[in-house]
């Protein structure tokens, strides 16, 4: 077992996508954030999307409940995908970095190591701390109410008209 | 007068305050190096355990008991999904580390190496050979290599460690801020190595991690608050049309 997971890293370590991956990853910072935000979400929309299954594959859930758990579910995971990357890509964007940084970091001096450092640390941390906290957990839950509202209403008017 | 020389005074303190923070804030993002899954995992974590029962405690208009509980409900699943998360990414983490010190992902032939430890034994064995030569290298290098041997390598100690190299021959010089530069990119190398693998576990066991989440969760609940197990296979599905409402108004739902 130890073996074959082994060989399977080693596999993947030497894999030409890895080295390019790895290799960007340490030299552009913006390439990082983008990297983490993705497997945030990516580990958010498979959650989603094994729950949807999960629904689905359920055979004790009534059919008409079903499929509207499982539509919540998917609206919810697309969601939860689109804001955290628009917000995340929105707050790691140069101009949106450069102002705050440029504010933030005026004692370090502009165009300094230190400031160049500081701007790197700062713009991947406030950018997962804005997609994976704000967006996240306030904004998402603020957008995916209302479209339940409107989901369960139709939901209602055709469980009313059958 | 007085009240001038007041304000004047609160005006120049309070300058000052926000110029303090500013540099520190500075040093403080200056000093950030490794972030990768921890950090996600860290800010999942504390999305779900505190920001979330926060804003159920101030926002929500249900009664107070129905608030509580779904405030005490996120910070339970929220250090569920850590105890299981940790455990990954380190273990995961420790095991490629050793596999990488021990040369087993390194292909023969490429020079692009995962093994910290050898390129941290090239690095260390070529600075003790040009401290032999240089009486300040000496004392310095076997405080850094101590520092190095503590902490790692971190970008603080490679600026000492590079500013140690100055006024050594340019040859010198040269030389040991190419073996630095190795060992510092095998380092980051190995260590998004790490991240993307455990990043990769991750998904491949959420199945399983949901599946121990919803066993584990309700017997914690009813620990806590004396709160009865809801039947097998009822733990989410059986919800009510109303209640899947509010439950993802609040981002109470789990797998």
């Amino acid at each position: 077992m130890l073996k074959i997971a082994e060989q399977n890293i080693k596999n993947l370590a030497n894999s030409t996508f890895a080295k390019k991956h790895i290799t960007k990853c340490i030299e552009n910072p913006k390439f990082l954030t983008a990297t983490l935000l993705a497997t945030s979400v990516s580990k958010d929309v498979f959650a989603y999307a094994l729950r949807v299954h999960n629904t689905v594959k359920n055979k004790e859930i009534p059919e008409d409940k079903k499929s509207f758990v499982a539509k919540m579910d998917a609206i919810t995971g697309v969601t939860t995908a689109v804001v955290q990357l628009s917000t995340g890509f929105m707050l790691a964007s140069d101009k949106v970095q450069k102002n705050i940084c440029k504010h933030l970091f005026s004692e370090l001096g502009e165009g300094t190591k230190k400031f160049k450092q500081a701007s790197k640390g700062f713009s991947v941390v406030s950018t997962l701390v804005g997609a994976t906290l704000f967006a996240k957990r306030i904004i998402v839950p603020l957008i995916s109410s209302p479209i339940a509202s409107y989901l369960e209403h139709k939901h209602n008017q055709k469980g009313n008209s059958n | 007068m007085r009240i001038n020389k007041q304000n004047n005074l609160n005006f120049s303190s309070n300058a000052s305050l926000i110029k303090n923070f500013k540099r520190a804030a500075g040093e403080g993002f200056a000093k950030i190096d490794d972030i990768g899954e921890g950090v996600n995992i860290t800010l999942d974590f504390l999305g779900k355990a505190v920001l979330v029962p926060a804003t159920i405690m101030l926002v929500s208009k249900e009664e107070k008991e129905k608030k509580e509980y779904s405030a005490l409900k996120n910070p339970v699943a929220a250090t569920l999904q850590l105890l299981m998360e940790v455990p990954i990414l380190m273990y995961g983490s420790k095991l490629i580390e050793k596999l990488a010190n021990k040369g087993k992902l390194d292909k023969e032939g490429s020079n692009f190496s995962y093994n910290e430890k050898a390129a941290k034994e090239g690095f260390t064995t070529a600075l003790q050979e040009a401290a032999k030569k240089d009486e300040t290298l000496k004392t310095k290098s076997v405080e850094l290599i101590e520092r190095l041997n503590k902490k790692g390598l971190n970008s603080n100690l490679k600026d000492a460690f590079q500013d140690s190299f100055e006024k050594l021959p340019e040859e010198t010089s040269k030389a040991l801020k190419k073996s630095l530069e190795n060992y510092d990119t095998t380092h980051k190398r190995l260590y998004h190595l790490q991240n993307r693998v455990c990043f990769v576990a991750a998904i491949v066991l959420t199945p399983l991690l949901c599946a121990a989440e919803d066993f584990l969760f309700p017997k914690v609940m009813k620990l806590l608050k004396g709160e009865k197990t809801p039947p097998k296979g009822q733990s989410r599905v059986q919800i009510s049309l109303q209640n899947f409402k509010s439950q993802v108004a609040k981002g109470d739902l789990k797998c």
